[in-house]
């Protein structure tokens, strides 16, 4: 079995939807998983021809304001027409795992249902949709065990997400919650925040400049 | 101010303006011109240079365009109940609009305003697009009104594009 990890954040390495990629494919067993990066509007392109010989596709990236990043739509467009004129020789489902800055993994639905308009439109199927709160600390705490505090519900659903590409099967939409309360989210956030503004020699006032 | 963020290829400001504006009021377009730049997500606009993208291109003043807007009109192509590429990255490109602080709406945790004003939000998407997609559309317009925290106005869909332009309607 062929598995496709696309990492669709612009950020590439150093984004949470890599390290989320990361956690997926340690679950993924014996598995032959390849990891990609389309992190700019065509860096899709020269993958393609390797992506569609794939057996499960899982697309990763980063809610913004509320739907799918405009780089990887570009990227999306373009291989919706490659697979169009492309004759499929194996059946290739589609997953997705979006995360999202805010606490609310709900806000990710209208992007899992984008991704599964463009599965209809291209002739692939969609099979899973996993949204993910506060993806703003997914990369703070990279070193902490998947199963363990903060990332337990995270690894927990990385691992049915595993089993579902595995054994080559959908699953219901699953809308994830960081592991800890949505005002410690809320704190350190907004301490990251004031401490990157500091380190750029702005004050906490100057966060609300206007222009 | 009226904002209009637009993907209609070969449409003059002034077509743009007379389908608009006939009320003539100080009016904003955004096209596409073949060099927008996408955001990179470096927060930047947050952080270093508050309310302002550090990207160079012409596009950078999104935040400040926001922040003066009374109402913002959008016409794209529907893609997968998604808006075009070149109105997600005009949009994507507006994150300094918003403050990096968290507030509670609507009973979801979104980002502060950094400015005060509520705009109006009108949408025409045009293109083939089937039911399912029209109303994953709807909700994507309403999440962004949440997000901006703006006014729905309305969210339209045409087959074609031609058929914004020629509408009999005051906006």
């Amino acid at each position: 079995m062929k598995i496709a990890l696309i990492n669709g954040s612009p950020k590439g390495w150093d984004s949470a939807s890599r390290h989320l990629l990361e956690i997926l494919h340690e679950n993924l067993l014996d598995a032959h998983a390849f990891e990609y990066t389309w992190n700019r509007p065509n860096s899709g392109k020269k993958d393609f021809e390797e992506v569609i010989k794939c057996d499960a596709i899982v697309f990763a990236f980063p809610l913004y304001i509320d739907t799918i990043p405009s780089h990887l739509l570009n990227n999306l467009v373009s291989f919706e027409e490659y697979i169009k004129n492309t004759s499929l020789s194996q059946i290739i489902r589609v997953y997705v795992i979006v995360n999202n800055g805010f606490f609310d993994a709900k806000q990710n639905h209208v992007a899992i249902d984008n991704i599964g308009h463009w599965c209809r439109r291209s002739g692939v199927i969609m099979a899973q949709g996993v949204g993910i709160g506060g993806g703003g600390m997914i990369l703070g705490i990279e070193k902490v065990p998947s199963d363990k505090g903060p990332k337990k519900n995270i690894g927990n659903a990385m691992m049915v997400l595993a089993g579902n590409i595995l054994e080559e099967r959908g699953g219901e939409k699953m809308l994830i919650l960081p592991n800890l309360p949505a005002f410690a989210y809320k704190i350190v956030a907004e301490m990251t925040w004031r401490k990157m503004a500091k380190g750029n020699g702005l004050t906490t006032k100057d966060l609300y400049r206007k222009i | 101010m009226r904002l209009i963020v637009h993907d209609l290829c070969g449409v003059s400001e002034n077509q743009i303006g007379e389908r608009f504006n006939s009320d003539g009021q100080e009016l904003r377009v955004v096209s596409d011109d073949g060099t927008i730049k996408q955001c990179v997500g470096c927060f930047s606009c947050w952080v270093k240079t508050p309310g302002q993208c550090v990207i160079r291109d012409k596009y950078n003043n999104m935040g400040e365009l926001m922040g003066k807007a009374d109402e913002l009109i959008i016409i794209s192509q529907c893609r997968y109940g998604t808006y075009s590429q070149f109105v997600r990255n005009v949009l994507d490109r507006c994150l300094p609009y918003t403050h990096p602080y968290f507030t509670k709406r609507k009973k979801e945790i979104h980002h502060k305003k950094r400015y005060t004003n509520r705009i109006r939000i009108k949408v025409y998407f045009y293109g083939d697009v089937d039911e399912a997609e029209q109303k994953t559309a709807k909700q994507l317009v309403e999440a962004n009104v949440i997000n901006f925290d703006g006014v729905m106005e309305f969210v339209k869909f045409f087959e074609r594009k031609e058929e914004i332009l020629n509408e009999n309607s005051t906006h």
